[in-house]
C-alpha cells in the first residue's frame, strides 16, 4: 500500500464513487526530468507528449486533486507515485476533466479502484484509448491524445522540479 | 574544406544488428552502414538535421536495452532507427530540428513544435510506415487536429510536408 491512513481522513474527501465533475482539476504527475520540455525563452517548460503514453493496459494514471492546494498535492505524489526506482516528483500536468471527452471519442476517466490502486480515493484512469488491430492505426490515435494533453496539461513543478529549472537556466547561460 | 564529424558510436550499432541472425538481421546491419557512411559525407549539409540525428544518437545510447526507462519501455529498434536517420537527411533544410523521443515499443518519435498550438509527431514504425498526428490552432481560436498512417519510401511525404509547411517554418 503506497499511501498512507493520514490521506483517508483528510478534509475533503473524495471517494471513488463520488461523481467526477467537468471541471474537476486532474494531475498527470512527472517523475522524470526528461518528460519536461526545459525552455530557454519560458520560465517554464512544457510537458513532452511522451508523459501522456497509455501503460501496457492501455490506461493512463491520473489523479483527482480537487480541493487541494499545490503543497497537497505534492504530498499526495510523494505518498502515492514516487518510488525507490523513481524517487523524485518533478510536478504535475493538470487539466480540467471536460478536456478527457475532448481528447478522442470513447475516452474517459475512470475512478473505479483497481488492482494497482485498490483503495487510492483520488486514483482513476484514463481509460477507452484506441485499441485499433493495426498497430500503426492504434498509434496515430494515440500520438492525437497525447498531443492534446501534452497542450492542454498546465506544468506546475514541485520545489524539486523549480531546482531543476534554475540549474538549465544557470546552464544556459 | 569539409571537415567530417563521425557522432554515430559505430560499435554499438554493429552490436545492436548482430544481436539477430538471418536476412533481415543482414538488411538492417547493411542499412546502419550505409547510414553511418552517408552521415560522415552529408553532416554539414543540413544544421537542423545534424542536430536532430546528434539527439536521436544520444537517445540511443541510452535506450540500448530494454526497460531503460524504468517504465518497461523497449529499446530502440534499429529498423525504426535507421529509417528516421534516413529520413532527417533528406529532411528541408529550412524545417526546424525536431524533437527526439521514443515511444513504448521502442519506436522513434519525431516531434515539431512551432508555438502553441501548433504541433506534428511523426511514429516512425518498423514496418515503414509513420503514423502522424498534428494540429493547429485556427484564426477563430479553435484547434485543428488530425492523424493518419503515411508509407514512406526514406523521405517525408506530402501529408506530412504540408503541416510542416502551414505552420510557417
Amino acid at each position: 500500500m503506497l499511501f498512507r491512513n493520514s490521506e483517508r481522513s483528510a478534509p475533503n474527501e473524495i471517494l471513488p464513487t463520488t461523481p467526477i465533475a467537468p471541471d474537476e482539476p486532474i494531475a498527470r504527475f512527472v517523475l522524470k526530468e526528461d518528460r519536461i520540455r526545459w525552455l530557454s525563452d519560458s520560465p517554464i517548460g512544457r510537458i513532452r507528449e511522451k508523459q501522456f503514453e497509455p501503460d501496457k493496459r492501455n490506461e493512463l494514471s491520473v489523479f483527482r486533486v480537487v480541493n487541494l492546494e499545490e503543497l497537497s498535492i505534492t504530498d499526495l505524489g510523494q505518498k502515492a507515485v514516487v518510488s525507490e526506482k523513481q524517487p523524485n516528483l518533478i510536478g504535475w500536468g493538470q487539466f480540467d476533466a471536460s478536456l478527457v471527452a475532448q481528447a478522442f471519442p470513447g475516452l474517459h476517466l475512470d475512478p473505479t479502484p483497481d488492482l494497482d490502486w485498490p483503495t487510492h480515493p483520488r486514483h482513476a484512469n484514463i481509460k477507452g484509448w484506441p485499441n485499433d488491430a493495426d498497430l500503426d492505426d492504434r498509434k496515430s490515435k494515440q500520438i492525437l491524445i497525447k498531443q492534446f494533453f501534452s497542450e492542454k496539461a498546465q506544468l506546475i513543478l514541485t520545489t524539486h522540479g523549480k531546482q531543476i529549472e534554475a540549474q538549465k537556466k544557470l546552464r544556459r547561460q | 574544406m569539409i571537415a567530417t564529424t563521425n557522432v554515430f558510436p559505430p560499435y554499438y550499432l554493429f552490436e545492436q544488428a548482430g544481436e539477430a541472425y538471418g536476412q533481415e538481421a543482414r538488411r538492417v546491419k547493411d542499412e546502419l552502414e550505409k547510414v553511418e557512411n552517408g552521415f560522415e559525407i552529408s553532416v554539414f549539409y543540413t544544421g537542423n538535421a545534424q542536430t536532430a540525428i546528434a539527439e536521436l544518437n544520444a537517445l540511443a545510447a541510452r535506450a540500448n536495452e530494454d526497460d531503460w526507462d524504468s517504465e518497461g519501455g523497449s529499446k530502440i529498434s534499429p529498423t525504426s532507427r535507421c529509417l528516421a536517420v534516413k529520413l532527417l537527411k533528406k529532411m528541408p533544410r529550412e524545417w526546424p530540428a525536431p524533437e527526439i523521443d521514443l515511444d513504448s515499443d521502442g519506436d522513434v518519435s519525431l516531434q515539431w513544435h512551432a508555438g502553441p498550438g501548433r504541433r506534428l509527431t511523426v511514429s516512425v514504425g518498423t514496418s515503414g510506415k509513420l503514423s502522424y498526428a498534428w494540429m493547429i490552432l485556427n484564426e477563430r481560436g479553435g484547434l485543428e487536429r488530425n492523424y493518419g498512417v503515411a508509407e514512406t519510401e526514406g523521405v517525408f511525404p506530402t501529408t506530412i510536408s504540408d503541416v510542416v509547411s502551414k505552420f510557417g517554418a
